[in-house]
Order: structure tokens, then C-alpha cells, then sequence
């Protein structure tokens, strides 16, 4: 367990190294790559956070178990042990308390959910359906308690509406948004942040990076809605997410709150207004995945661990460089 | 205040179906369809109601008024308050969500951000 616990705070600290960076040059690989290149590079340092399993060099193998060794040769109970114990009971109750949170959403769901069937609905549910190529039996729940849209399920998706005024073009543009959710399966990548999140309880970073992602998740589902659109589109679907956030504030019982702040929504409006051309990039994805795998390589080689910051730099600096030439 | 089984959550909701005062066969009739009990049953449930303090009741005549004591609002609020924000914040536990919150959305905010995107549409 404790080898474990070890394994784990490595990878936790390379990887916190290796997110600091990327979210450092996040505003200048915006301006190249699209939204969906910077979430899908997110979802590899996640799971990069997840699998603290890396290939080493022979020697590099050697050096865990005799740390571990070294630290329980003081007494019968390490204090080492006593902290991987702690890690695990952390990570059952935060899992506890994100399945507890989840069930009784659901079950509130199932409760206080109103089925919408109006033809109205229907029509725009069976359009946006065609144009987004979701095939999949989708259905539209109005529930008083939720302040925003958004959609739960795996299979059997079901797109949440709160009880707001839309029109009739809001409501085609905020349905097409959660089925390209649903086509992306949104929901699965939601559930590795989560189970990094359980890993890794006791590294602020992981809290902060689980927010920058779900921003990036929303910005890039954003964009993808808003391909094929003119300019016209673009400013009503920004008017829907302020509409939205509007009608929120008047809520003032239930709307304590609202996931979109004053930065991430200026993030959001101003990445749908933004029309340049931007390219998948592959290479960027690819590079970070390298900068992962890497790391098991830089900790074998330097156990010193300022040399080690040293190392990922420039391994940094090379996946940069290979970026600049492409 | 305590959390309603089904039954009587769907009773409750019947009630609230209707400006109040509401009876029995009131009920039976929102509840038609895939959830109908029978009469007895309906009274029942409407007796645990009265008793947990969820609604209150008056005899006239033959029939029985009842009357909401908990309205539907403050009952949801009950049921899904307290987990709202958390599963907002896509299903993010926020115990360290006050180190990151950043100034809240004014009325003023919202009025900029839109003139922005009028501008921007047509320069």
C-alpha cells in the first residue's frame, strides 16, 4: 500500500508540473489549436493522473522499493504507512460523497422531472437530432431545482431544462449543445476527472484543474455547435447564455448560485464571436502524451527531484519547439 | 421536515394540482392512469399527510377538505436545495470552491457583454 501511496504522490507532482505548464500556455495554443485540441490534450493529463504507471529505465526500477525500505525501517508502524492510509480513506469518501451527491440528483430527477411532449419540442428534439447525426432515444425533462440546462445519461440521454422562458431558436441552439455532449460522451470524460479527483484529493491542483477543464469541455462543445453559422447565429447564441444567466439572477430562492462566472462566461462569448480558423492538433495531443510517459524516464535518470524540474523543462521546451516547426 | 416516500409524494403532488381546498376523490382523479390505488388507500396516505403536518383537513358535509400546509415550493426547496450547486458546478465537490470564486455576474456585467457582441457582429 505504501509503494502505492508512493507511486501515486510521484505521478501527482509530476503531473501537477506538467498541467501548470500546459495551462500556462494555454492563451498562446488557443490562439493556434481549437478548443476541442486543448480539452482532448486536458483529458490525457487526466489520464496521465489516473495511471501513475510509466516506463522506466532498468534502474530507474530499483529506486522505489528502497525508499520504501528505508522508511520502514524506523518502526512497526511508519508514519508513512499511517499518510497511505489516510490517502485511502480520502479517496472513499470523496467517491462516497460524489456518488451520494449524484444519486440523490437523480432521484430528484426522477421525482420532480416533467416530461416535455409538445409538438414543439418534439420537432426541434427530431432537427437537432438529424443535424447533430444522435440517433439515440433522447428525452427533455423540465426540472424546477436546476438553474441551468444540462444533460445526464450515458445511454439513455436525457437533456434538463430549468423553468425558463426560451424561444424557440434558444431552445434549438441549448438542445443542440447537449446532444453534442451526448455524441462526444461528455459524461465519461466527466467521470475520469472525477475519479483523478478521488486519487488525488490532497493536491489543490486537481480541484483547480477539474474547473479549467470543465470550462474547456464547455467552450469546446460551444464551438462545435456553433459550427456552419454566420455571425447572426453566433450573437443569438450568446444572448441565449446571457438569457440564461439572467432568468438565473430573477430565481433568487434556488439560484444561489450559477457555475458561470464573470471570467468563464467573458471566455465563452468571446470563443463563439471568434470565427478564425483554428486546426485539430493532433501534434499537441500527441506531445503531451510523450511529456507523460516521459516522466517515469526523467525520475529514473535524476532522483533528485530539482533535477528533475529541470529535465521536464526542457522536454517542455522540445515539445514546443516540435510545435513552432509544425 | 422529512423526506416523502413515493406514495405520498405523489399524493402531495396531487394536491398541489389544484387551488386548495382539494378532496379525496379529487386526488383520486389526478392520480388516474398508471398510479391509481384505491379509494381506501388514497385516504390512507391523505391521514399520514394530515399527521406529519403536511396538510390539514376539514370536514364539510359529507366530504373532507384538505388543505396544503407545506407548499410545493418550500417542499422542493427542502428536497434539492442543498445539493443544487454542487451538481452545477458539474458534479465538481466544491470544499475548496471558496478559494476560487471569482467576482459574481452583475446586471451591469451582462448589459456590456451584450452591447460587445452587438459591436463585434457589426464591425
Amino acid at each position: 500500500m505504501v509503494s502505492l501511496f508512493l507511486l501515486f504522490l510521484e505521478c501527482s507532482v509530476t503531473m501537477t508540473l506538467i498541467a501548470a505548464l500546459y495551462q500556462l500556455f494555454t492563451p498562446l495554443l488557443s490562439k493556434r489549436y481549437t478548443a476541442l485540441t486543448l480539452y482532448y490534450g486536458w483529458l490525457v493529463v487526466m489520464i496521465g493522473f489516473i495511471i501513475p504507471f510509466r516506463p522506466r529505465l532498468s534502474f530507474g526500477l530499483m529506486q522505489m522499493p528502497t525508499a520504501v525500505q528505508q522508511a520502514n525501517n524506523g518502526s512497526d508502524v511508519s508514519p508513512l504507512l499511517i499518510t497511505a492510509v489516510i490517502w485511502i480513506v480520502g479517496i472513499v469518501a470523496v467517491f462516497a460523497y460524489q456518488f451520494f451527491m449524484h444519486y440523490r440528483f437523480i432521484k430528484a430527477v426522477n421525482r420532480w422531472g416533467e416530461k416535455l411532449e409538445t409538438t414543439k419540442i418534439l420537432a426541434i428534439l427530431e432537427n437537432e437530432q438529424r443535424e447533430t447525426g444522435v440517433v439515440a432515444k433522447v428525452s427533455v425533462y423540465q426540472c424546477q431545482f436546476i438553474t441551468s440546462p444540462l444533460l445526464i445519461g450515458l445511454r439513455k440521454p436525457k437533456i434538463l431544462l430549468p423553468d425558463m422562458k426560451l424561444s424557440h431558436d434558444e431552445l434549438s441552439m441549448i438542445i443542440r449543445h447537449e446532444l453534442i455532449h451526448f455524441r462526444r460522451k461528455d459524461i465519461l470524460i466527466k467521470f475520469i476527472i472525477q475519479l483523478a479527483t478521488a486519487l488525488h484529493w490532497y493536491n489543490p491542483a486537481i480541484w483547480f484543474l477539474s474547473k479549467a477543464i470543465s470550462m474547456q469541455c464547455e467552450i469546446s462543445c460551444d464551438n462545435e455547435t456553433m459550427i456552419n453559422t454566420d455571425m447572426e447565429q453566433r450573437q443569438q447564441y450568446s444572448e441565449t447564455l446571457i438569457g440564461v444567466i439572467r432568468q438565473t439572477k430573477l430565481q433568487t430562492v434556488l439560484a444561489t448560485n450559477f457555475y458561470c462566472s464573470k471570467q468563464s462566461l467573458k471566455s465563452r462569448i468571446l470563443s463563439v464571436m471568434d470565427t478564425h480558423v483554428k486546426n485539430f492538433g493532433t501534434i499537441l495531443v500527441v506531445a503531451i502524451a510523450i511529456l507523460t510517459l516521459s516522466t517515469g524516464m526523467a525520475f529514473a535518470a535524476n532522483p533528485d527531484n530539482t533535477e528533475d524540474n529541470g529535465q521536464q523543462a526542457i522536454n517542455e521546451r522540445r515539445a514546443m519547439i516540435i510545435l513552432e516547426q509544425e | 421536515m422529512k423526506r416523502l416516500p413515493e406514495a405520498e409524494f405523489q399524493v402531495m403532488k396531487a394536491i398541489w394540482a389544484y387551488e386548495p381546498p382539494a378532496t379525496s376523490s379529487m386526488v383520486m382523479g389526478h392520480l388516474s392512469g398508471e398510479k391509481s390505488w384505491p379509494i381506501q388507500s388514497v385516504v390512507t396516505l391523505l391521514s399520514r399527510l394530515v399527521e406529519k403536518g403536511f396538510l390539514r383537513s376539514e370536514k364539510k358535509g359529507k366530504e373532507r377538505l384538505y388543505y396544503p400546509l407545506v407548499s410545493k415550493e418550500d417542499y422542493l426547496q427542502f428536497e434539492t436545495g442543498h445539493f443544487v450547486k454542487q451538481y452545477h458546478e458539474n458534479s465538481f465537490i466544491s470544499l475548496l470552491s471558496t478559494l476560487h470564486q471569482d467576482k459574481e455576474l452583475t446586471d451591469d456585467d451582462l448589459d456590456d457583454l451584450q452591447d460587445w457582441i452587438r459591436k463585434r457582429r457589426n464591425s
